[in-house]
């Protein structure tokens, strides 16, 4: 009698403790870089990274592409290591950030096994909304020394910055921009 | 691999020759119906000149503009039709009726900001606009120097596309080089065509209008230094002897207005020169 009922037990507590395994993350701000790389005149890459961004991912190592991620990037925060540029960056002849306060990418789709794969979704930069393509690589999970589950990934993208309605000083400044992404979270 | 490459002459054309000629033709238009008598029609005309013409350089450096308006910077092309007709207003509710205009219009360009503001930002905001465009229209409404003002004008404004460009934003530099160049058409255009005095200080009043909604935009989405784009703007208060009081020959009047127009823009340079270069 006692055997039947504790099967059963045994088996919804692992599967509830699988439902916790496909959790969901906050994004560890501290952790958590977003950097891009624009071609400068034809002669170097200039690199530039947001500080500030929050968002919430949720993974699942036995089904991956129920995996899904939500970010939003303040675009003020935008850092390249040059306040004068950066104010230009953040004009309206680039980012408009007074106007488009916001950078958000939000997952529709993922393809891919538990540690690799591509992560589709809508990025809204300066006003407009474009679906794109994320190569996502896990880098590991676990506990940390203090108790909390932390998982972390890399991601790369390049998108046409033209696409985006940003397209003044073509001419000098690449099009393209290659997106790198660190994302670090903690599990909730 | 960089896109394509512009060439200066494909730069040149929106922000210069397209609002020139466009400044040239509609200016021309609005001295000859005042010649034929129709006066009405000039009369509503001429504060709009600059603000037509602008829009030429402006749907040129703007390639995205939108209509019916979905951005900022789609707004700022319609609005400033508003303060650049209240230019019109009577006379002795001119400061206030302008003031008004410039401040409401400039609020719609700004939804994204009001929108986040607190209402007594808001209010110290409406007060400041009003304040700064009041000074600036009862200036303007001072002058009976058809020669010297606009010389003065396009000075400011040459000035201010400077800062602006130096402080953070090419686009905007180049918005006000086109009230530049269809100020200047205008300008040069009344050196050979007989027209009215009066309604060349309008149009230049109407070139102030667009120039202050441009400025504007400049510090709130810009985030171009107040304090430069106020004193720049200072010659705002010089009232021009007017033609028959000056006996000067015209180089030096010419040379005078210049000067005066463009030092204290020297300084608003220098206010905002940043400490690494741009580029």
């Amino acid at each position: 009698m006692i055997k039947s009922l504790i099967k059963p037990a045994l088996l919804s507590a692992a599967l509830i403790s699988s439902t916790a395994f496909a959790a969901d993350y906050k994004v560890d701000p501290s952790h958590t870089a977003i950097l891009f790389k624009i071609n400068h005149l034809g002669f170097s890459e200039t690199v530039a990274r947001f500080n500030t961004m929050e968002g919430e991912y949720s993974y699942d190592e036995k089904n991956p592409t129920a995996s899904k991620i939500s970010v939003t990037i303040d675009a003020d925060s935008l850092d390249s290591n040059h306040e004068a540029r950066d104010k230009h960056i953040k004009s309206p002849d680039f980012l408009d950030t007074k106007q488009f306060p916001e950078i958000t990418f939000t997952s529709t789709a993922y393809k891919g096994s538990a540690t690799e794969g591509v992560l589709s979704g809508d990025l809204t930069l300066h006003g407009v909304t474009k679906k794109v393509d994320l190569n996502i690589v896990k880098i590991g999970e676990g506990q940390d020394p203090w108790g909390n589950y932390r998982s972390g990934f890399n991601g790369t993208v390049t998108i046409k910055r033209s696409d985006f309605g940003v397209d003044q000083m073509l001419g000098g400044i690449g099009d393209e921009i290659k997106v790198e992404l660190f994302i670090e979270g903690i599990r909730k | 691999m960089y896109g394509e490459s512009v060439s200066p002459l494909m730069m040149l054309l929106p922000i210069v020759v397209y609002p020139m000629l466009a400044a040239l033709v509609i200016s021309f238009g609005v001295f000859k119906l005042e010649q034929s008598g129709k006066g009405k029609i000039a009369y509503w005309l001429a504060p709009l000149v600059i603000w037509l013409a602008w829009l030429a350089a402006a749907q040129g450096i703007h390639t995205r503009w939108n209509f019916p308006p979905r951005q900022a910077m789609d707004w700022l092309l319609l609005m400033p039709l508003i303060p650049a007709l209240a230019i019109r207003t009577p006379r002795n509710i001119r400061m206030a009726g302008f003031g008004v205009a410039l401040v409401l219009s400039f609020a719609v360009v700004a939804q994204p900001i009001v929108g986040r503001m607190s209402l007594i930002e808001m209010i110290s905001h409406a007060i400041g606009g009003l304040l700064v465009a009041g000074i600036a229209v009862m200036g303007s409404e001072r002058q009976n120097n058809s020669f010297r003002f606009p010389v003065s004008l396009i000075g400011m404004m040459t000035m201010s596309a400077l800062v602006i460009g130096i402080s953070s934003s090419l686009s905007l530099a180049q918005m006000v080089g086109g009230i530049c160049a269809a100020l200047g058409a205008v300008w040069l255009l009344t050196r050979v065509v007989k027209a009215e005095q009066r309604t060349q200080l309008v149009i230049a009043q109407g070139a102030m209008a667009v120039w202050l909604m441009v400025l504007a935009y400049a510090h709130y989405y810009a985030d171009v230094s107040i304090w430069a784009l106020l004193l720049l703007a200072l010659p705002l208060l010089m009232k021009w002897p007017s033609a028959q009081d000056n006996k000067q020959p015209w180089w030096k009047a010419l040379a005078e207005t210049v000067v005066a127009s463009v030092i204290p823009g020297l300084l608003a340079i220098w206010l905002v020169w940043p400490e690494q270069p741009l580029y």
